[in-house]
This record gives C-alpha cells, sequence and structure tokens, in this order.
C-alpha cells in the first residue's frame, strides 16, 4: 500500500488548511484558559461542597423524619404478635381443667371470639395492615390453642361456624 | 515537531510553561481541528476549549508523557464532542423546518470552504486528524502512534482509508503513489478540480 502522497497534493493540502485556519494565535494572555483560570476553579469546588452538603442533610431528614411506615408496621407486628402470644399464655398456662372450666362458665360468649378469630384473622384491622408477620404465628399457635378451647364444645363451634354463615345470608337476604 | 518542548522539560501545574505549551502547540493543533470541524471559527472555538481543559488537569500532569500528544488527544476529544454537538443541531433542525424550505448552507462559508477541507470534515476525526499530522505537520506513523497511544499498525489503516476516501472525493492521485513509481519532477494529472485549487 503506498504511504506517500504527491508533493503537489501535500502542497494543496497545506495551502487549503493554512488558508481556511489563520496562524495568527492569540496571546496566551488573551485565551480562554486565561481569563477562566480562576473563575473555574472556585465554583466547581463550591459546587461539589454544596451537593455533598445537600445530600448529607438530606440523608439526615429522611434518616428523622423520612418513611415511619416501616417502623410503625414492625412496632405494630410485635405488638400484635406479643398481644396473641400474651392472651393464650395466661389462659392456656393454667390446668387444662381451668380452661374447661373457664370455657364452661362463659360458654358460648367465649366460643364465639375464639372460633372466629382464627378464619376472620384476614379481615382483623391488624391482619389488614401487616398480613404477613400476623399470618405466620397463627398458623402454628391458633391450632394449639384452639383446639383445647373448641374441643369442650365442638359441635356448637363448627355448628355455630357453620351455621352462622349459611343461616345469616338468607334472613338477611329474605328481609 | 522540532520545536515543541519536551515533557520532562515542563513542569506541571506551572504557569509559564502552561504558556509555552500554548504558544507552541496551538498553530498545530487548530489546523488539526480545521481538517476534523471543516470550520475555523469551530475549530478555533474547540482549541480555546480543549487549552481550558488541559488547563484544569496540567497539575496532574505527567512529565514523562509527550505534552502534545496529551494536548492532542484532548483537543481531538473536544472536536469529536463539537461534530457530536453540531449532528444532533442538524438534526434537530431538519425536523423543525420539516415541510418548510431550508435555509441552506451560507454561500460565503461554502465558498471560503475548499473541496479539500470538505473532504477532510467529512472523514472520520480521527483518521483525518491521522491524515493532517502525516502529510501536513510531518510526522511519521511511528511518531503519531506514540502520540495517541495506538499501534502503528492502526495509524497505518486509519491513513489508507482517509487516502482511499480522499481518493474517492478528490482524485485518484490523493490515494497516493509507490516511492519508486514516479520520476521526480512529474506530477499525477488532475482529473478533478475544486475551489481550493485557485
Amino acid at each position: 500500500m503506498p504511504d506517500n502522497l504527491p508533493e503537489h497534493i501535500r502542497e494543496r493540502l497545506s495551502a487549503a488548511l493554512e488558508t481556511g485556519a489563520p496562524l495568527v494565535s492569540p496571546l496566551p494572555s488573551q485565551s480562554r484558559y486565561a481569563t477562566r483560570r480562576g473563575a473555574i476553579a472556585a465554583p466547581r469546588w463550591r459546587v461539589r461542597a454544596l451537593t455533598v452538603a445537600v445530600a448529607a442533610a438530606g440523608m439526615v431528614v429522611v434518616a428523622l423524619a423520612g418513611p415511619p411506615q416501616p417502623r410503625e408496621w414492625i412496632v405494630q407486628s410485635v405488638n400484635a404478635i406479643t398481644r396473641q402470644v400474651g392472651i393464650p399464655a395466661g389462659s392456656a398456662s393454667p390446668s387444662p381443667s381451668h380452661s374447661e372450666s373457664t370455657s364452661g362458665e362463659q360458654g358460648t360468649s367465649r366460643e364465639s371470639p375464639e372460633a372466629s378469630e382464627t378464619p376472620e384473622a384476614n379481615e382483623s384491622p391488624e391482619a389488614n395492615e401487616s398480613p404477613e408477620p400476623n399470618a405466620s404465628p397463627e398458623p402454628t399457635e391458633s391450632p394449639e390453642r384452639e383446639q383445647p378451647a373448641a374441643s369442650p364444645t365442638p359441635e356448637p363451634s363448627d355448628g355455630n361456624d357453620g351455621g352462622d354463615h349459611s343461616p345469616e345470608p338468607s334472613p338477611s337476604s329474605g328481609d | 515537531m522540532g520545536g515543541e518542548p519536551r515533557g520532562d522539560a515542563l513542569r506541571p501545574g506551572n504557569r509559564d510553561d502552561f504558556d509555552r505549551l500554548y504558544r507552541e502547540s496551538y498553530p498545530r493543533l487548530l489546523r488539526t481541528l480545521y481538517a476534523i470541524t471543516g470550520d475555523a471559527a469551530a475549530a478555533e472555538d474547540c482549541v480555546q476549549e480543549a487549552f481550558v481543559k488541559a488547563w484544569h488537569a496540567w497539575p496532574r500532569f505527567r512529565p514523562e508523557r509527550a505534552p502534545e500528544g496529551w494536548l492532542h488527544q484532548i483537543a481531538v476529544n473536544t472536536a469529536i464532542s463539537y461534530r457530536r454537538r453540531a449532528k444532533l443541531r442538524s438534526v434537530g433542525e431538519i425536523l423543525r423546518r420539516l415541510g418548510r424550505p431550508g435555509a441552506g448552507r451560507d454561500p460565503g462559508d461554502a465558498a471560503a470552504m475548499s473541496d479539500v477541507v470538505t473532504a477532510l470534515a467529512a472523514l472520520p476525526p480521527r483518521v483525518a486528524a491521522d491524515f493532517v499530522l502525516r502529510y501536513h505537520h510531518g510526522y511519521n506513523n511511528r511518531e503519531i502512534a506514540r502520540l495517541e497511544g495506538v499501534s502503528e499498525r492502526t495509524v497505518g489503516a486509519r491513513l489508507a482509508q482517509a487516502r482511499d476516501e480522499l481518493g474517492r472525493r478528490l482524485g485518484p492521485e490523493w490515494r497516493g503513489q509507490l516511492p519508486t513509481s514516479e520520476p521526480a519532477g512529474v506530477h499525477f494529472p488532475r482529473e478533478r478540480t475544486g475551489v481550493g485549487d485557485a
């Protein structure tokens, strides 16, 4: 591959470049970098410092007063779990006879809330707010707690559950 | 190439040394960027902008580098950015003028711009830069390769591409000649003349 150009072609190239671009170069004092020397360095430094300061302030604001919801979720979930764990723990720690006696004393008034807790757990406000934390402890704990509570009167509870749902629509719809 | 300052003779961050570099490099950079942009005013603007960038990087300049190669890279990158912006502007202008008669090119600019510069500006920027460095500034392939931090093979390929493109646009004599094929003093006949010939 040829690497040389004819002399007249080189001259033509030089003539085109020299006539098009003036040879007069400005003095260094007149150049753009000389006039911008001090003016650019300072604002860049200031802009960077300002950006860092604003970012830090934003992070502090977000950390302190930002989204409170995640923490509230945790607090509410923990409260719900402790409430649910704490109530049966107090009632389940005594002997089964005590539980039977209490269930026997309260009768249907005690059964209905316990029976309604498990199926309606998804409908409770706590379950709506944090479905996952409430859903996880209940399946493990509710069968253990429900069975002793529901075992004395299995038929009424089942009958109430099944009967409550089925008869209710018919009168209401009939009315 | 002879008068350019050596890197180890320059003190990074020193204003006087940078001024000296500016005085000695400015004409060469201006011509190179003129070939890339095809516009003298734009070339001047790019050279000035390149020196602004270089001034900011001057405290970090490594003296073992060739200072003009360092400047050359900054300047060519600036010209490439300019060309990209100009292309985007022209596309935007076309879209804005859609359906209306275009303003066309300024006849004064068209007359002032030779066909050689037009053909050079149509080349890829680095190809045009290498062509000017080789055939106008007088660098050899090895020096261009060192200047740009690429291999000599790359430089050779770029020069071949430039000669091929220019030969297609300006005439076959721009493709070059074999050193032994032409007797001294005898020129190839010109097939095509342009504005720049005058």
